[in-house]
């Protein structure tokens, strides 16, 4: 482990020598970034680089931000093979008689975000108190836990490798909101965090570049921007809560209490503010994913352009995303249970009241087209009770759980998949016996689990070119030796009211040994792919694979 | 002992057959070789196929999918042990 630290720093230099030499004195290469100062203290910062290299200065051609300079930092660190970065301020507030304690820290823990928890004495103004009071609050909201006390803190050191793959792949804040995002979202990673108490005081006479309401806005939006992230992936942020450190026997407990607490807030907001509301509120960060996110853009417009009957432009690719909005905020109302069951409309409803009378169970095929989330607040009672949803992480296991205790409607019984096993397939069976309807996603291709070659697909014709659909379902219902069907939960745009499509796929699938076995699955898969295609033509921006689904390795 | 070795050596003419293996016959499986992992390299779809033959063969039932119950299906010699304790208990 070598660590590598980083200065970010916009004309300030008079307390740089000092901090260097402080830094060099435990054996640590030191890189400070200029972030488009002024010409006069970019003399003064240049004379501090060394011939060696432990001491070097990198320059922004023009001032890009404070959080910039920082990840400029830390790819220069990670391009020297450094392991762990320690970000410092340059005014010198920072106490660096913690950094040795600190490090110890993180060599306890490599994996670990080691961030100093400033221990402020009275110089701090009162407006930056309150100010900061606020920022507290909104962290507690987004990490929906109050294990993060101070994110403001510049003081910390990173794991390189964790780090520079969570900067890549979001666009986190440039500037001032740089510090608190980047904590925000390493906790949303599962990143571990270890915070530290060190002494900080606020500096006198020397300037600071926080610049006033021009930065407050800048935080405000990043709080939005990140609340909202938060939401539309709650059960991600509720799974990787950071552990509040407290005796075991205790954080348990405070944990549940904890997610409890935060879904009465959000449970709160949306009921104060009406779902409509809500959805609006969502708009700008939708746009802005829109905006920021050509990946999904792309593959958005490449699946239109096969389902409209005119070539895609801009605004039919906003609208599928904006769909998506629509979607996040209705699931969440399901999760709520606002959504009153007068507004599900079942189709083939004999069928299903006849399944139901059925004593055995049933493999249902779902989809990512429309809400299938809706199911939990639409499903007579008796029927929720034998559903089981086959889901692919524990994320969802332990959001469920929660959403148990919360709303007990609303709580689906859940059968984890992450790693499949042949004990799966008993459980399964097991399941079925006693009447169980297993609920499976026909249209994600498995995910490659710890130490198994990856799933198996079979291409098959969808919306004009052969895309590649997981074999998964059709093996297990071969094996149960059950009947499948397909149900799809639609969103009538007119209406407003939400159609359940139930319709029966197979009595039971007979798969033969040897080469026959593929044959038959692929039909399967094809005529689930034709059911989904079909829905896809009729609606076409409820369909929500914002990634190239026919192109998928 | 014996039976077991025995029993061994069954499963993994089971392994073969149930799953239709062409790159390898029943002597290369290596009673303690990892079925699921880097040894064997049985993909989930073959794990699937490979319970339900077990549960066919030898009428094997789980309550649920503990960590516990998927350490017997790590190995042929595991699995030659668990069904060797279930086959026990049946005739108790």
């Amino acid at each position: 482990m070598t660590y590598a630290a980083i200065i970010p720093t916009l004309n300030h230099y008079e307390r740089l020598p000092d901090i260097v030499a402080r830094v060099r004195t435990l054996g640590i290469d030191v890189v400070i970034v200029d972030d488009g100062g002024e010409d006069g203290a970019a003399r003064k910062i240049d004379r501090l680089a060394t011939d060696d290299g432990t001491v070097s200065v990198l320059r922004h051609p023009q001032n890009l931000g404070k959080g910039a300079a920082v990840m400029t930092g830390f790819r220069a660190a990670g391009a020297a093979g450094h392991s762990h970065a320690i970000q410092i301020d340059a005014d010198g507030q920072h106490d660096l008689g913690g950094l040795e304690n600190m490090l110890a820290l993180s060599h306890s823990d490599p994996n670990a975000l080691v961030m100093a928890v400033p221990e402020y004495d009275h110089s701090i103004p009162l407006a930056r108190r309150i100010g900061r009071w606020v920022t507290h609050v909104w962290v507690w909201i987004e990490t929906l836990s109050t294990a993060l006390t101070d994110t403001m803190c510049g003081f910390r050191i990173y794991p390189l490798d964790a780090t520079l793959a969570l900067i890549n792949q979001h666009s986190i804040g440039t500037a001032m909101d740089f510090d608190t995002e980047i904590a925000v979202r390493a906790v949303w990673r599962g990143i571990p965090v270890i915070e530290t108490p060190v002494p900080v005081t606020y500096p006198v006479g020397g300037h600071s570049n926080f610049r006033g309401l021009q930065d407050n806005v800048l935080i405000s939006w990043m709080h939005t921007r990140l609340f909202f992230t938060m939401l539309a992936t709650l059960p991600n942020a509720l799974a990787n809560r950071p552990k509040v450190t407290t005796p075991a026997s205790h954080w348990s407990a405070l944990q549940e209490r904890g997610v409890y607490a935060g879904l009465c807030f959000l449970a709160a907001i949306v009921k104060l503010l009406g779902r409509r509301a809500c959805r609006i509120s969502l708009y700008p960060i939708i746009i802005y994913f829109w905006a920021s996110g050509r990946e999904g853009r792309r593959a958005s417009n490449d699946y239109l352009a096969r389902v409209l009957d005119h070539p895609p432009t801009w605004r039919d690719s906003l609208r599928h995303f904006l769909s998506f909005g629509d979607r996040t905020v209705e699931t969440f109302a399901a999760w709520i249970a606002l959504s009153p069951k007068a507004q599900l409309v079942f189709e083939g409803a004999a069928d299903l009241q006849q399944m139901e009378r059925e004593p055995g169970g049933l493999l249902l095929i779902v989809s990512h087209y429309g809400n299938i989330e809706l199911l939990r607040a639409g499903l007579s009672a008796e029927l929720r009770a034998r559903l089981t949803a086959f889901v692919h992480s524990d994320n969802a296991v332990q959001f469920n759980r929660v959403l148990a205790r919360f709303q007990p409607e609303a709580a689906l019984n859940t059968l984890q998949v992450t790693e499949v096993g042949p004990d799966t397939m008993l459980d399964l069976q097991r399941r079925i016996d006693n009447g169980e309807w297993i609920a499976i996603a026909g249209d994600r291709t498995p995910v490659k689990g710890q130490g198994q070659a990856g799933g198996r697909v079979t291409r098959v014709p969808f919306l004009g070119s052969e895309a590649p659909f997981p074999i998964g379902p059709y093996v297990i219902a071969g094996l149960l030796g059950c009947p499948v069907y397909t149900m799809f939960c639609v969103r009538d745009e007119h209406t407003n009211r939400h159609r359940v499509l139930f319709e029966k796929l197979a009595d039971r699938i007979t798969l033969p040994r040897g080469r026959g076995k593929d044959v038959v699955i692929t039909e399967h898969a094809a005529q689930y792919a034709d059911r989904l295609g079909a829905l896809c033509k009729k609606q076409p921006y409820l369909w929500y694979n914002f990634f190239d689904f026919w192109e998928q390795a | 002992m014996d039976s077991t070795t025995e029993l061994e050596s069954e499963i993994k003419h089971l392994i073969v057959e149930a799953l239709d293996l062409e790159d390898i016959t029943p002597n290369e499986i290596g009673s303690e070789e990892l079925l699921f992992g880097d040894d064997i390299g049985l993909d989930s779809i073959d794990a699937l196929e490979l319970g339900m033959e077990i549960r066919k063969r030898y009428g094997i039932k789980i309550e649920a999918a503990t960590e516990e119950v998927k350490e017997h299906f790590a190995t042929v010699r595991n699995l030659a042990l668990f069904i060797a304790a279930a086959r026990e208990t049946s005739l108790a």
